[in-house]
């Protein structure tokens, strides 16, 4: 057991420090639109440019082959000066790319690669449907299958970044008379394509972050399989089971500092009696106490992961992790919700970003894999209770 | 390289600890009082209470986080708390080799004294926890830790946790013979943390193996996902607190300033993973759950007392926000 960085991580951790102090994009990111992924990719092209794309990737493939700490350090300094969200690279870089590192062939390769990396390509993934969601083996979506090509008909649905992506990662059926698991193929699907069309979905919070997906005849050569015709649910966990590496400690600096911010909202609200602060009522100073402690356990669940990574055996305490995160940050939203008071009513008040924040936090144990799914995982492969009732 | 993994060395302690333990610290002896008596030796002949010295004075230089992993072995077995009294009086008894050379040796007990709460105005009355067979009482007051001797004839209190008696005690008489800094305080939560997260661990476990044996409409209850979320559940707690504990720990190791604040947060979750895991594990016990010939209630009554000892939750809570201020 050992906390303390090596000179040559203290080293790597000052680079990285001065190199974003100095280009991180002064910028806000734009929500939306082709704004969102001109601004997205530009960012991601100056990292390119400065070595530090696809720092998780094999430098085979033109990755930077960083060790698990020395992720976790650019994590932590990423996102301690608050460099942009990866946006409309995020799939390309930490799911296609990755996959097709491991299961595709030297052209898919070749393709596709190089383009992730230098921003110029933005990917999505087509997995979810309207009838296969927790149940992703029931998945409808299917292909014909002709001498060169495959005609697919179908649709997916809760695709982030469609209306801007130019690849998918689709995952359809190719044998119709197989079920289930079977008879699946992981597909590149050219989203700019004759019959592919694509209907943005608003979200509570009024955002359109994702979108249905429709496919009518839409061909697809033969080529653009991965990992060979039929293999798809095989493709599919590989591209599910990608380990983010270290790249939750992004995510887990983030929380701490929503979680400064929340104290500082304390500190600015009055608290109900009308004249001490927010910060200084007993029940709220009770929630802010609880949510600093469990904020820290995060960070300590961070690294405890990383250490667990580096021994290459990831086990199912990711899915505790997850759990863990989704349901803190919903917590840590509603108090600062019922700190509000009669604000939180006003959707354009002065402290308007906190509603938003709360009516944006449902998404957490729904998205990527609920939370009532994260409890099977933890259940049947964590504590080993068996699978089906 | 960072890790929160113990190494090779670590693992053998712990093994060697477990295998002794299975033996000689079987749950079902909590169902009387004072039974750690003839545990205390063997725990001493297999070395563990001179892990913390220095190697010239016959110790492994055993580190916070080395001690933590112990710890929890001990705290899954629910070893009476008089285990983290008497580490850190070996760290206290520099200047009193005869005493410590008995406390090792486990020719010598020491118990907790712990304040009351609410506190009595004048800050003078305490409890001590299994102290009848103790020689020495170690006085837990705030950030203050104080060794004395033990007044046998404090009155016993029948404890909730009828393993441990307690004792009431009005004032504590001198300045000690040796004293703990806010160093050792932050020790001293650690220790009770880890304790308290095997407590948490013993719960899950002992849920998870009840459930896969229990048949209900034909099948192990553990196959139904009413039980198997709050196995889960308790899963997620008690993987939260150890994370806690054992990052504390090591930052108290390399002697950070944020050490004290991270050791609260890891009693208060430490706590919460404890009491919650072992009421969650009388649920899923059903009737036999709350009897008292089961063990379930074994783990409830102690978590209940280790959640106590040294401040409470709310104490804890209240020590995370304001320490976050002086960060």
């Amino acid at each position: 057991m050992n906390l303390d960085f090596s000179p040559d991580e203290v080293a790597f951790r000052e680079e990285v420090r001065d190199w974003l102090a100095d280009n991180v994009p002064r910028t806000p990111r734009p929500h939306e639109g082709p704004e969102m992924r001109a601004f997205d990719a530009a960012w991601q092209r100056k990292q390119f440019d400065a070595g530090y794309a696809g720092i998780a990737w094999p430098k085979a493939y033109g990755g930077r082959g960083l060790s698990l700490i020395e992720q976790l350090i650019w994590y932590e300094e990423y996102a301690r000066a608050k460099a942009p969200y990866v946006g409309a690279m995020f799939f390309g870089l930490n799911q296609a790319g990755p996959t097709l590192i491991a299961r595709g062939d030297e052209r898919q390769r070749e393709a596709h690669l190089g383009p992730i990396l230098r921003g110029e390509h933005a990917w999505c993934q087509g997995f979810s449907e309207p009838n296969a969601g927790s149940d992703l083996a029931g998945l409808q979506t299917s292909a014909e299958v002709l001498s060169d090509r495959l005609v697919v008909n179908g649709s997916k649905i809760w695709t982030s970044f469609a209306p801007v992506a130019d690849y998918q990662m689709l995952l359809l059926r190719s044998d119709r008379t197989l079920a289930r698991h079977k008879g699946l193929s992981w597909v590149i699907c050219d989203m700019h394509a004759p019959g592919v069309t694509i209907e943005p979905i608003r979200t509570m919070a009024g955002d359109a972050h994702f979108a249905q997906v429709f496919y009518d005849d839409v061909e697809i050569p033969l080529e653009n399989i991965v990992g060979g015709l039929g293999n798809g649910w095989s493709v599919a966990l590989t591209t599910l089971s990608i380990e983010r590496g270290a790249a939750f400690i992004g995510d887990q600096v983030e929380l701490s500092q929503t979680f400064e911010e929340l104290v500082a909202l304390a500190k600015a609200l009055p608290g109900p009696d009308g004249r001490k602060r927010a910060y200084d009522d007993d029940h709220y100073r009770s929630r802010l106490g609880q949510l600093g402690a469990e904020v820290s356990a995060l960070q300590a669940m961070a690294y405890l992961s990383v250490s667990r990574a580096s021994t290459g055996v990831p086990g199912a305490e990711g899915s505790i992790t997850r759990l863990f995160f989704a349901e803190l940050q919903q917590r840590l939203r509603r108090l600062a919700l019922d700190m509000l008071g009669t604000d939180a009513l006003a959707i354009d008040g002065t402290h308007a970003e906190w509603v938003d924040r709360y009516l944006n936090q449902f998404r957490f144990t729904i998205a990527a894999g609920t939370s009532e799914i994260q409890r099977n995982i933890i259940a049947e492969r964590f504590l080993g209770m068996p699978k089906r009732a | 390289m960072i890790s929160l993994l113990p190494d090779e060395d670590q693992v053998a302690i712990v093994n060697s600890l477990e295998s002794l333990l299975t033996d000689a610290a079987p749950l079902d002896r909590l169902q009387r009082p004072d039974s750690e008596v003839a545990l205390w030796a063997e725990l001493a002949a297999l070395g563990m209470f001179s892990l913390p010295l220095h190697e010239i004075d016959g110790g492994m230089d055993a580190g916070w986080g080395t001690l933590a992993l112990i710890f929890r072995q001990l705290g899954r077995h629910l070893v009476s708390p008089s285990v983290a009294a008497t580490m850190l009086a070996v760290k206290m008894l520099g200047q009193h080799a005869d005493v410590r050379d008995a406390v090792v040796a486990g020719r010598a007990r020491v118990a907790f004294a712990m304040s009351i709460w609410p506190p009595d105005p004048a800050g003078k009355r305490f409890l001590s926890i299994d102290a009848p067979s103790a020689d020495l009482l170690l006085v837990w007051q705030d950030k203050a830790l104080t060794l004395v001797g033990n007044d046998a004839t404090a009155p016993l209190v029948t404890g909730t946790d009828m393993a441990l008696s307690l004792g009431r005690i009005d004032g504590v008489n001198g300045a000690g013979m040796a004293t703990g800094d806010g160093d050792l305080a932050t020790a001293a939560q650690l220790l009770i943390a880890a304790l308290t997260v095997g407590l948490a661990d013993a719960a899950r476990d002992m849920a998870v193996g009840y459930a896969m044996t229990r048949q209900q409409f034909g099948r192990p209850i553990a196959e139904f996902q009413a039980i198997k979320h709050h196995c889960a559940n308790m899963a997620v707690a008690a993987e939260v607190a150890w994370a806690q504990t054992i990052f504390a720990a090591l930052r108290h190791e390399s002697g950070a300033a944020d050490a004290e604040q991270l050791s609260h947060a890891a009693r208060l979750l430490s706590a919460d993973a404890a009491i919650g895991n072992a009421e969650t594990n009388i649920q899923v016990h059903g009737g036999i759950g709350f009897t008292a010939e089961a063990l379930p209630h074994l783990l409830v009554r102690r978590a209940q007392l280790l959640a106590r000892l040294g401040g409470d939750r709310r104490e804890h809570r209240e020590a995370v926000l304001s320490l976050q201020d002086t960060a």
